[in-house]
Parts: C-alpha cells; sequence; structure tokens
C-alpha cells in the first residue's frame, strides 16, 4: 500500500513521508520537510536504505543509519518519522 | 586577539546568483584562498527560498511565483520555504577549525546568531535566540538562520527582515491543505515580526547592512581586515558557474 501523511511530531518539524509498505516492509519511503540534516547528501543516502525495513524497526533504523553515514539530523528524529509512517499508516493528518 | 575577517557588502543579486555566492565564499574559505567571511546581501527580484529538504511543489506556488517574477531557488541548507523581500541577509563562512566554530551544531548556531542579536540591540531591538535556529523580539521571531557544513567549513547564513508583506507571501507559498490561508496569515502576523514593526518606522538596507556588521564585530570579536563590495575575480566566475549549473538547474530545484 502506498501512504502519505503530514505532521508535525513531538519535538520534530514539519515532516511529509510518501511510503509503499508491503506486510508491513517498508518498500520505498520519500522524507521531506522543514528539518535539518548535516551532511544533507548522507541524509539523502539514509532515505534510500530504509527499504526493507519493518515499519515497526523505523526509529532504530533511522539511529542506525544516521550513525553509519554520519548524519547529524536537528527537527527530525526516528521517533518522530517512525510517528509520520505511523499517521501515514492510520490515515491521519495534522 | 581580534579574529580577522572579511567582509563582503555584495548588494542585492537574483537568488541563483546569491547561492552561487555562498557556496564561492565557502570553497574559497575552505581552499585557504580567502579569509573567513562575513557577508551581506540582499535579493533582487524578490525570491523564494525552500530548504535542501523540502518538496518544491508542496511548498511553492511555482505558478503565481512566475506571473508575478518572483524568483525560486533551492538552498543547500535545511531549513523550511523563505520569503525574501525587505530584508537583510547575511552569510557567515569559517573553517570547522576555527576558534569561533563549535563541535556542537546547536551552539554554532547560538554562537553565530550573537552576531544578528548584536546588530538588533545595536538598532534597539531587544532579541534573543530561540533554539534552534531562531531569533526572536518580543516573543516574535525576526530572523532565521541555516546552517551546513562542507569542506571542513561552516557556511551559516540568514534573514533579518526589515519589513513583512505576508498576504504577497501566501499568494506564493504554499498552506498545507489542512490549514485555512486566512488563519494562518493571521498566525503569522501574530508570530513574526519585523525592523519596521519593532522601531515604528522603515528602516534602510544601509543602516541594517551597518548594524549586522558591528553586531557581528562586537559579538563575535572580529577585525574586517578586508572589506570588499564584490569577489575575488576567481570567486566571482565560480559563483556564476555554480547559480547556473547547479542553483539554475531545475534538476536542483526539482529534486524534491
Amino acid at each position: 500500500m502506498k501512504v502519505s501523511s503530514v505532521t508535525k511530531p513531538p519535538g520534530c518539524k514539519l515532516i511529509r513521508v510518501d511510503a509503499e509498505i508491503v506486510d508491513s516492509v517498508l518498500v520505498s519511503l520519500s522524507v521531506r520537510g522543514d528539518f535539518f540534516a548535516i551532511p544533507e547528501e548522507g541524509f539523502d543516502r539514509m532515505e534510500a536504505r530504509f527499504a526493507g525495513t519493518r515499519v515497526e524497526d523505523l526509529a532504530r533504523r533511522f539511529d542506525e543509519l544516521a550513525a553509519e553515514e554520519g548524519v547529524e539530523p536537528y527537527g527530525i528524529t526516528g521517533e518522530g518519522l517512525a510517528f509520520a509512517v505511523g499517521a501515514a499508516i492510520d490515515g491521519t493528518r495534522i | 586577539m581580534a579574529h580577522e575577517f572579511r567582509l563582503l557588502t555584495t548588494g542585492a543579486a537574483d537568488a541563483a546568483y546569491n547561492m552561487g555566492t555562498d557556496e564561492a565564499i565557502l570553497e574559497a574559505v575552505a581552499s585557504g584562498e580567502a579569509l573567513p567571511t562575513l557577508r551581506l546581501y540582499a535579493w533582487t527580484p524578490a525570491a523564494v527560498s525552500i530548504g535542501y529538504f523540502q518538496g518544491l511543489r508542496e511548498e511553492v506556488d511555482t505558478d503565481a511565483c512566475a506571473s508575478r517574477g518572483i524568483d525560486i531557488v533551492r538552498r543547500i541548507t535545511g531549513g523550511g520555504a523563505v520569503f525574501h523581500q525587505a530584508e537583510i541577509t547575511y552569510s557567515i563562512v569559517l573553517p570547522e577549525t576555527h576558534p569561533l566554530a563549535q563541535r556542537s551544531i546547536l551552539a554554532s548556531y547560538e554562537r553565530l546568531c550573537s552576531g544578528v542579536v548584536a546588530g538588533l540591540s545595536l538598532l534597539g531591538i531587544p532579541a534573543e535566540f530561540a533554539p534552534i535556529n531562531d531569533i526572536v523580539s518580543g516573543g516574535r521571531k525576526v530572523s532565521g538562520n541555516a546552517q551546513t557544513r562542507r569542506k571542513a567549513c561552516i557556511l551559516q547564513h540568514g534573514t533579518v527582515i526589515l519589513d513583512l508583506d505576508v498576504e504577497l507571501m501566501f499568494e506564493v507559498l504554499k498552506v498545507p491543505a489542512e490549514k485555512a490561508k486566512g488563519k494562518l496569515i493571521e498566525d503569522v502576523k501574530a508570530r513574526v515580526t519585523s525592523l519596521r514593526a519593532c522601531l515604528g518606522r522603515e528602516v534602510p538596507f544601509k543602516e541594517s547592512e551597518d548594524a549586522l556588521s558591528r553586531g557581528f564585530a562586537e559579538a563575535l570579536d572580529l577585525a574586517f581586515v578586508q572589506k570588499r563590495t564584490a569577489l575575488a575575480a576567481t570567486e566571482a566566475q565560480r559563483a556564476r558557474i555554480i547559480a547556473t549549473e547547479k542553483f539554475s538547474d531545475p534538476a536542483w530545484t526539482g529534486k524534491r
């Protein structure tokens, strides 16, 4: 299923997600918003590497990938991204 | 001992060239060809800049911009969409090894924003840093800032709002469907301010430029050993190339 959301999770800036999910596994994830992440290209690589992540593991995977890619995010957290994807699945809007 | 800096007051330029200039300065500082640099500038025509991670068509009414002659540019820094009209913009570039640089990005935002706070104080406007990246006066945002780190350098740029046409801003910026535009306009008027609103008078660009340059010098203990109104020749050439090949490229602007 393809899902989308626009949310402002607690402690985060505005986050927009588009996700394709099959059997609770992310096939693809697009993340956009007002947040910061340095280096920016590192976040691009993180985004591509979310494919294959189970939805319930997204927050942990975010932290793993940020560490691996050397990314310092501000205004977006793993929990915030998981919140945004959860809201997309639930059909929630801000 | 004061930190030797270059002060660039480059005046107004279009969005792509402004962003190309910031990146060319970063390259020059990174290579050691230029001193750490504070640049003060403006935008003509008016422009919308979006953050690195924003979706272009989600944030900007591109048709409205085209019909009004308003430029659109994607920054290399994150953050939100900014409408550049009546404002002064600064950029500051320094190596990560510089004594003024902070390892913590949050701490460096506060340190570098202290220059803006000091500049506003010189204009008679009490202001304070509001994490992550804002400066507020009387609880209202008067400056937004964005930082990136590349080539072992810190580039931070930000705006100080001289005057704000909120109605025009929301003609070119998209409003989430969940929020009524009228309510959002009233919200913004309550949460955002300008130098005109703070002082009850128009603040000429030159006055704000002088105040900010002095504010940065005082807050960060800078000595402007070079004061220029234009880039060095090689920098200017790089700025034009970067402006053309990157910031004017629809593929870059529309990458998200």
